[in-house]
Formats: C-alpha cells, sequence, structure tokens
C-alpha cells in the first residue's frame, strides 16, 4: 500500500472520468444512427416475446373456436362431449395466458425505479416460464381429445371405434409428464447442465428469474 | 406534464426528443461502459437503451428530471442486458480491452491506466445492482437521486455507499498490495 484510502477513491472517480472521455467520441457517432429516424423501426425488433403471445392467443381462440363449436353438438354423446369442453377449456386457458402476458408486458415502464422494474421482470420471466409450461405439458394428454374432435368433425367417433388408442395415448402421456418432471428436478439441481439449457429449459429459466429476486431482495436488505 | 398527454405530435416527440437524447447522451455511454467491456456490446446496449428511452417518451413528464428518468431506462436496459444469456459470455471475458485501448494510445497514460485497471478488476466483482449503485456514485449523483433512480431510501443509499467504499477500499488495497 503506497497512497491513502482517501486518494485511493479519488483516483477511482478520475479513472472512470478519463475512461468516459474516451468512449464518448466513439459513441457520439453510434447515437447518430438513431438521430437519422432509425429508432421506429428498431422497436419493433425488440418485441418477440409480445409476437409470441399474440400467436399463442390466435391458437388459443382457434383451438376454443374447434372445442366450443364442437361439444354443444354432441351433449349426448358423453365421450365426444367431454373431448370438445377440454378442447374448448384448453384454447381458453391459452389466450387467457396469453393475454395475461400482454398485460404484463404492456405495465413494464422502464422509466419506474430500478429496483422495481427489476423485480417486475423477473416475476414477468417466472409466469412466462410456468405459463409456457402449463400450456404446453398438458399437450401429453391433450391431443387425445384434440384428436376426438378433428375426427368428430369428420364423423369418427375415436373412443368408439379404437378406445386402445386413447388408454395407450393416456398411458404415454401420464408416462411422458412424469419424465419431464423428472428431468427437470434432475437439471436443476446440475447447474452446468441448467446453465447450459438455460436458454431453452424451463428449469433454467425458472433457476436464472429466481437468482434475479434473490439480488434483489439481497440489495435491498443488506 | 406527459407528453402524450400535450397533444404533441409524432415528429414534434421525436425532435424533442433527440434534443434531450444530444444533451443527455453522456449518460448512455457511461452505463454502457459500466456493463460492458466489449466496443460491440456497448454499441448494442447503448442501441438499446435509446429504443427503450424512445419507446418510454411518450410518458416522460417534462416537469421532473430528465437525468433522472433517463437513468432509470439506461439501468433498467443495462441490467436486463447484463443478464441475457446472448451477451453474457462476450459481457465478462475482455477484461482489459479498454485498458489496452488507452495504454496503446500514449505512454504518457501509463498511470491512468493502472486506475483503470483497479477500477475494472472493482466493477467485475459487483452485481449489477451494485453496479448501478457505482456508477450514481462515481457520478457524484446525489443521495436523493441515487435513491429516486434505484428505488429505495436515502438512508439506505447512504449506508450501501458507506459499504461501498469499504469495499473500494479494501478492493484497492488487495490489487495494490
Amino acid at each position: 500500500m503506497n497512497r491513502s484510502n482517501a486518494m485511493e477513491l479519488d483516483d477511482m472517480k478520475a479513472a472512470w472520468q478519463a475512461l468516459n472521455q474516451r468512449l464518448e467520441t466513439q459513441a457520439t457517432l453510434n447515437l447518430q444512427m438513431f438521430k437519422e429516424g432509425k429508432l421506429d423501426r428498431m422497436k419493433r425488433g425488440l418485441r418477440p416475446l409480445v409476437w409470441g403471445q399474440s400467436i399463442q392467443i390466435v391458437i388459443g381462440a382457434l383451438i376454443a373456436l374447434c372445442g366450443g363449436g364442437f361439444w354443444p353438438e354432441h351433449l349426448h354423446e358423453p365421450d365426444l362431449l367431454i373431448a370438445g369442453v377440454i378442447v374448448h377449456l384448453a384454447g381458453i386457458s391459452m389466450i387467457a395466458l396469453g393475454a395475461l402476458m400482454q398485460v404484463l408486458i404492456a405495465r413494464i415502464d422502464y422509466s419506474s425505479p430500478v429496483l422495481a422494474i427489476q423485480r417486475q421482470l423477473a416475476q414477468l420471466r417466472k409466469v412466462y416460464v410456468y405459463g409456457g409450461l402449463a400450456v404446453g405439458l398438458p399437450w401429453w394428454l391433450l391431443w387425445m381429445p384434440f384428436l376426438m374432435v378433428v375426427l368428430g368433425y369428420a364423423g369418427v367417433d375415436l373412443y368408439r371405434h379404437a378406445p386402445s388408442v386413447i388408454w395407450f395415448g393416456s398411458a404415454v402421456g401420464v408416462a411422458g409428464l412424469l419424465a419431464t418432471w423428472g428431468f427437470m428436478r434432475w437439471a436443476g439441481r446440475r447447474p452446468r447442465l441448467a446453465e447450459r439449457l438455460e436458454d431453452h429449459a424451463a428449469g433454467g429459466s425458472i433457476r436464472k428469474a429466481q437468482a434475479a429476486l434473490d439480488e434483489i431482495a439481497q440489495f435491498e436488505h443488506e | 406534464m406527459q407528453l402524450a398527454s400535450m397533444g404533441m405530435t409524432m415528429g414534434t416527440a421525436r425532435d424533442r426528443f433527440q434534443a434531450l437524447l444530444a444533451q443527455h447522451e453522456k449518460i448512455v455511454f457511461k452505463v454502457a461502459a459500466m456493463y460492458c467491456r466489449n466496443a460491440e456490446d456497448r454499441r448494442d446496449l447503448a442501441q438499446e437503451i435509446c429504443v427503450q428511452a424512445w419507446r418510454s417518451f411518450g410518458s416522460y413528464d417534462e416537469a421532473r428530471s430528465f437525468s433522472t428518468w433517463m437513468y432509470r431506462i439506461a439501468l433498467n436496459v443495462a441490467i436486463s442486458f447484463a443478464r441475457s444469456a446472448g451477451h453474457r459470455t462476450r459481457h465478462v471475458v475482455p477484461l482489459d480491452e479498454d485498458a489496452h485501448e488507452i495504454a496503446d494510445d500514449s505512454a504518457t497514460l501509463h498511470e491512468p491506466d493502472e486506475r483503470v485497471r483497479a477500477l475494472h478488476a472493482f466493477i467485475d466483482q459487483l452485481d449489477a445492482l451494485n453496479r448501478a449503485l457505482m456508477l450514481l456514485y462515481l457520478e457524484d449523483r446525489s443521495y436523493r437521486e441515487i435513491a429516486e433512480v434505484l428505488g429505495i431510501t436515502e438512508t439506505n443509499v447512504a449506508t450501501k455507499i458507506n459499504r461501498l467504499k469499504q469495499r473500494i477500499r479494501s478492493g484497492i488495497s488487495e490489487t495494490q498490495e
């Protein structure tokens, strides 16, 4: 140690100023690009999440229409009635989750205080991931009532003609759900694997969102 | 009063935004420098900050400080940027890129180069939120403005800055001993 602490703090500020003076020349040129009217075009590139949710709402609406238009015509055929209602509810759930995400995204105001927005973003990420799981995972089983409805429109009652498809499909679906759940738990306990899967696997995303929330809580209370 | 409620046309709002951005563009550069070592990352982050600022500009209240508003947006975008997996690798690797740029420029800058290295070494130890605090501290922002930007109390700001100073001292001691 050669210098006093007070001097070192000043040194740090001086270093910061020196560093920023050098960066400004370079960055001024970069900002010029925005002044040439390219902001609006770039704005659209930042909305993949909104687009994804919009697509989910459209698909959900098609599925809801498919189920909703089917079951009232089969009130006296329990298997087709149940299949139609399930498909109808699945479509409504997709619409509801998509709309919920759209509302949460629209509520994010980046000009709000940092801690509030970072917490909101981490929570949004969790809702997004859990919502994705809630919409996606049931399709291990939902494909059967969906198939029943599609074939039902063609006048075929799948359950009456080939009940084994339903029973076999149910067994595969339950096994698939259990395997997915087991994989997520297994991956969540392996940080390296979870990190590699981070962009693709829900377990990693949830862990990341939770880590951000933990960091915010620690920052607030430390 | 918010710009959106003032009936500003899109063209007028864009002109106003560009004027304000030009006056406060240093905030963008400084936040980008705090969160990114790599020049390409800095450019990407500066771009994202400007785009997000423009998107939020309709709700900007002219009666309030633009710098506080800009710091909030810039830091929120930067923290999200730093946390995104796509940028993490580039974000952490080239630790001394800027220091080399400075060292290459002039031999007389040897002393500032050491300081920059020490600064980078310290900043790299901080999590995203403490980097925000460190930036505002280095920029000599008032405790009140720091509290407004981060969304914590002024007392909390004072406590955290004291801890940050202690960490700076111990951090510099470690690097110089």
